[in-house]
């Protein structure tokens, strides 16, 4: 990378974070109190009767699930958002016409993302913190499944807004396949729970591995092998990301 | 005026304000559904059947009446919160403002549709629970009352909030930090019998633990709170609401500044 290139990178990376820095409580709190209120409801009350789960406590148990719910949330949300936005009123058009190499434009938009991505998990995991002694088995490998995460959810989110054509189609990716499948990707139980057929499904949601390795990191219990799982994620955002930006070179949506 | 011009009047905003649900009818329905629908899976039956029963019924059978006001109060008031902006933020609000319509008759017609699509979407979580759990539906008229009353009130609060709001931001606030926390807490997912003795006394200053629990006594006959005194405090609480949406708008505020 040139100078000049690090340059306009970092200002349009600096721009991105600024962009939701602006109104922090409103890109923030919605997700924190959404996190306190499944660990209250469900960990705290709920958790007594519901007892342990893979041998931890319940609040424990979904901690995990809840940081990769809201991390993937706010990656796909804020690049989703953003790059709308930008579509919209045709600023994408002064960020084309810059020097700034189409990758970089895709990589500037996805490091804002996986930044706010990032901050929302570590607000999540200090609450969790309160609820029950916080435990971190593996915080590498935690920081890297969270960066997997985050670009993967990103490229989905820009790969949504190059297709959309008017704001509120936003929530139909996050309705109909973010938040089903992430659900369904064991937040909030076990896969042993499972009839042996679920199980099976369970293993064809990419969310499921996900949060397995999450999990994992935090509290150092996977239902799944955990060199699978890395390896599965891995795929997923290499294909996402390179799907992406290819995109992004043909100008789907923007250099139309 | 007649009373025939008058009606012309709200029949054209009401079906102006339904129209714009129902056209975007996959948007508006189904994301509730979904919600719903994996809670059902998830926290019914393969958790459910972990937390055994809950006063006396299945857990699936427990949260659904919770549920399903859940997605009346939500919808009600967003629906009204974000219609009245959009028509504020977009200056439309303008031209009814300039029509004949009467104030009262505008925000009825605003209430009506609110309240006609988060009843629409309450049936639908109902239907969908039956294909889980069954019902009783041990009194009728609590359970009407209580869904009509409910979807009144939460579109009446969403009008004043979006009188009140001045930006889109503005319009997120309350639900995200109060419906939200309230209703989560307000008793749709446990019993507060549940909750030890300063939690349960702080619950019962959650209003939505009165809504919940009266809409359970009707669908299933068992409640944690006294179900004819949260009738009346439903039906005053609406009665003020609606006035005070009516007082504010005769002075303007928000809508003629």
């Amino acid at each position: 990378m040139k100078s000049g290139q690090w340059v306009a990178y970092c200002t349009l990376v600096k721009k991105e974070i600024q962009r939701f820095m602006r109104n922090w409580r409103q890109r923030f709190a919605p997700a924190t109190i959404s996190a306190i209120l499944y660990l209250a409801v469900f960990g705290q009350v709920m958790g007594q009767k519901i007892g342990k789960i893979a041998g931890v406590p319940y609040d424990q148990f979904i901690l995990p699930g809840l940081v990769v719910f809201y991390s993937m949330t706010s990656a796909y949300m804020n690049t989703c958002f953003s790059f709308f936005s930008a579509r919209h009123d045709k600023v994408i058009n002064c960020i084309l016409v810059s020097p700034l190499p189409n990758y970089l434009i895709v990589l500037g938009y996805f490091t804002a993302s996986a930044v706010r991505s990032m901050m929302t998990a570590i607000l999540i995991l200090i609450i969790g913190a309160f609820f029950s002694p916080p435990l971190l088995y593996h915080p590498l490998l935690l920081l890297l499944s969270l960066l997997f995460i985050a670009v993967t959810f990103s490229a989905i989110g820009m790969i949504t807004a190059m297709v959309m054509s008017e704001m509120l189609q936003i929530h139909i990716v996050y309705s109909f396949l973010i938040m089903p499948l992430a659900y369904f990707g064991g937040i909030f139980y076990s896969l042993h729970l499972l009839p042996q057929t679920g199980k099976m499904v369970s293993l064809l949601n990419p969310m499921s591995y996900m949060v397995s390795i999450v999990r994992y990191s935090i509290i150092g219990v996977s239902d799944m092998p955990v060199v699978t799982a890395l390896i599965v994620i891995a795929v997923i955002m290499l294909l996402l990301y390179g799907g992406c930006t290819a995109l992004f070179y043909r100008g789907l949506g923007i250099r139309q | 005026m007649s009373a025939k011009t008058l009606l012309i009047g709200y029949q054209t905003l009401f079906a102006k304000e339904t129209h714009r649900f129902m056209r975007i009818w996959k948007q508006s329905f189904v994301p509730p559904l979904i919600t719903s629908l994996l809670y059902f899976v998830i926290f019914g039956r393969i958790i459910g059947t972990r937390v055994g029963p809950m006063r006396g019924l299945s857990y699936m059978q427990f949260i659904l009446p919770g549920m399903v006001m859940m997605q009346v109060m939500m919808t009600a008031y967003m629906n009204a919160t974000f219609s009245l902006f959009t028509a504020k933020y977009s200056r439309s609000i303008e031209q009814i403002l300039v029509s004949p319509l009467a104030a009262q008759l505008m925000l009825l017609a605003f209430i009506s549709s609110s309240m006609l699509r988060s009843l629409i979407t309450g049936v639908l979580v109902i239907i969908l629970g039956l294909f889980f759990t069954h019902i009783h539906l041990e009194h009728l008229m609590v359970v009407l009352i209580t869904f009509i009353l409910t979807s009144m009130l939460f579109s009446t609060l969403g009008l004043i909030n979006a009188i009140y709001a001045k930006n889109f931001d503005d319009v997120n606030v309350i639900p995200t930090f109060v419906i939200t926390p309230l209703t989560y807490l307000g008793g749709v997912f446990y019993s507060i019998h549940s909750l030890s003795g300063i939690w349960q006394d702080l619950s019962l200053l959650n209003p939505i633990i009165y809504i919940v629990n009266t809409f359970r006594y009707g669908i299933l006959g068992v409640s944690d709170v006294a179900v004819s005194l949260s009738l009346l405090a439903l039906f005053g609480l609406t009665l003020v609401a609606y006035i005070f949406c009516v007082v504010i708008v005769a002075r303007g505020i928000g809508l003629r500044q």
